[in-house]
């Protein structure tokens, strides 16, 4: 059965009496195509199809056989449209939902950025407003290619950025260079410098020389290793110099002072009770508020934005902002002692946490906490051992060499 | 009896022609044409009509005999003026003559 004979309207019937068979030859003998005839000898039936307009005709048939026939199934294109006038409204409205989608799926609708470390999401939007693309930017205006040199010639730290389009979100992925990789900038003709005070406990020199050993003193400034490494004449006489990156791991045991001064008064957030909720609609550009703020110039204000989206990607220009609004008042309070010693002890251990993550391996801590009028004071001496030097370029060597090419 | 016998010198006549042109006897006589495609399809060419239809045997009368075909699951698939097809297990077929002379 092709489709235009699917479009028909056919019938299926069931054939009940006991001339059924003679029913079946009158059908052929009209000339009605009839097809897929099953019998049901339980129940005495014989089932069928035929087209609408023959199973009309075939009524004398039906009135001489003496036949009971009944219609079990209508199909065809006729009965579907019939079928669809009863809900034309529902169906009006599907096929309009659909056309709308279509029509929404032509434009972007949001931005997803992956990969963004030091480049913050805004810098990007920054960049692709200059570019003339914002939410509702037709797909088609797109081109990616140029997109994403465009991002790598705007933002230097990026080293690889890929811009694709999934459903009606334009996806920004970006990889931004490595902090190491930024070093590697470097002239290549540096010493490693001290940052800080200490005595040095271990130190490995990979490359440059030397000009401390383990157990000596340092100050910040002090040169520790250096790129520039002498070379001998047969005078034992420096008749040059060979430079070098310098590149060492030396690690300092150094002492380092923590201070933090905590006011005993401080100004206490009280709300006063009244609440604000707002609910803001908006369809593409445009907005519509329901419900008003408070008036107040001390209020709290908590937001929330929603974009529809079908599925994951196809977000649509449709949003919903419920912002909540809570009024305070500030009120003047007192730490107690206890509460104040807690809190300067948990901003110390911030810090040495901080520290921790950095690497520092923190040794020993004298922590002592001094109550002074209406503020409270904590210092405290902290041990720790800690990697020590920063690139500098070197100045070894570049005077005499001079000299002697003079 | 001799418009009988004029009746059989012409019908003899008849089968002579028709072997000497090598005309389809299907065609000449209106024989039924009968086609199986394994034991589950069955197509029969000129036939008169459908004496009987059930799930496990049919019959169907052609121009000088009834065919029984027996078996399990039958359907005739479609059947137009001069062709019907037969869908099920087919497990036997059976010339039962004419009605009337069996």
């Amino acid at each position: 059965m092709n489709w235009f004979e699917r479009m028909r309207a056919t019938v299926r019937i069931d054939v009940k009496g006991n001339a059924k068979e003679r029913y079946l030859n009158m059908c052929r003998a009209r000339h009605f195509p009839v097809w897929d005839v099953t019998s049901d000898k339980k129940n005495d039936v014989i089932t069928m199809c035929m087209n609408r307009e023959d199973f009309l005709e075939s009524k004398s048939a039906i009135r001489k056989t003496g036949v009971k026939v009944s219609v079990k199934e209508k199909s065809g294109l006729p009965f579907l449209l019939k079928k669809i006038n009863k809900r034309r409204v529902f169906v009006a409205g599907a096929l309009l939902g659909v056309l709308f989608l279509f029509m929404m799926m032509r434009s972007i609708w949001a931005f997803q950025f992956e990969g963004t470390k030091r480049i913050t999401d805004e810098q990007i939007v920054d960049y692709l407003e200059s570019c003339g693309i914002t939410i509702g930017t037709p797909i088609r205006e797109l081109n990616y290619e140029e997109l994403e040199q465009g991002l790598r010639e705007q933002f230097p730290e990026i080293t690889w950025a890929s811009v694709s389009q999934r459903g009606t979100t334009l996806l920004i992925r970006i990889r931004e260079r490595e902090y190491t990789e930024s070093l590697q900038r470097y002239d290549d003709r540096t010493d490693i410098v001290a940052d800080v005070d200490g005595v040095i406990v271990s130190m490995i020199v990979k490359e440059g020389v030397p000009y401390v050993q383990k157990g000596d003193v340092i100050s910040a400034g002090d040169i520790l290793v250096g790129g520039a490494v002498p070379i001998y004449d047969e005078n034992s006489e420096i008749s040059g110099y060979h430079y070098y990156h310098a590149q060492a791991d030396i690690v300092v045991e150094t002492s380092q002072r923590y201070t933090d001064t905590l006011s005993l008064s401080y100004e206490k957030k009280v709300y006063t009770g009244k609440e604000a909720l707002i609910v803001s609609l908006g369809a593409f550009d445009a907005r519509v508020v329901l419900g008003n703020g408070l008036s107040s110039s001390n209020v709290e204000s908590q937001s929330k934005s929603y974009q529809l989206r079908l599925f994951r990607y196809l977000q649509l220009p449709f949003f919903a902002q419920i912002t909540r609004q809570n009024a305070y008042e500030w009120q003047l309070s007192y730490y107690t002692e206890e509460e104040a010693q807690e809190l300067l002890l948990s901003g110390l251990e911030k810090y040495l946490r901080e520290l921790s993550e950095k690497g520092v391996q923190i040794i020993a801590k004298d922590v002592k906490i001094i109550k002074n009028g209406m503020s409270m004071e904590i210092t405290a001496d902290i041990t720790m051992r800690k990697l020590v030097g920063v690139s500098c370029p070197t100045t070894v060597g570049f005077v005499q060499d001079g000299e002697n090419n003079d | 009896m001799k418009d009988k016998e004029n009746e059989r010198r012409d019908e003899r006549r008849f089968d002579r022609l028709t072997e000497r042109l090598s005309l389809p006897k299907d065609f000449v006589y209106g024989e039924c044409l009968i086609s199986m495609l394994g034991n589950t399809e069955l197509t029969i060419e000129n036939y008169r009509n459908i004496c009987l239809f059930e799930e496990n045997c049919i019959v169907v009368a052609l121009k000088h005999d009834r065919l029984l075909v027996q078996g399990s699951r039958l359907e005739i698939l479609y059947y137009r003026e001069d062709e019907i097809k037969i869908r099920g297990r087919i497990s036997g077929l059976q010339f039962l003559g004419e009605r009337g002379k069996t």
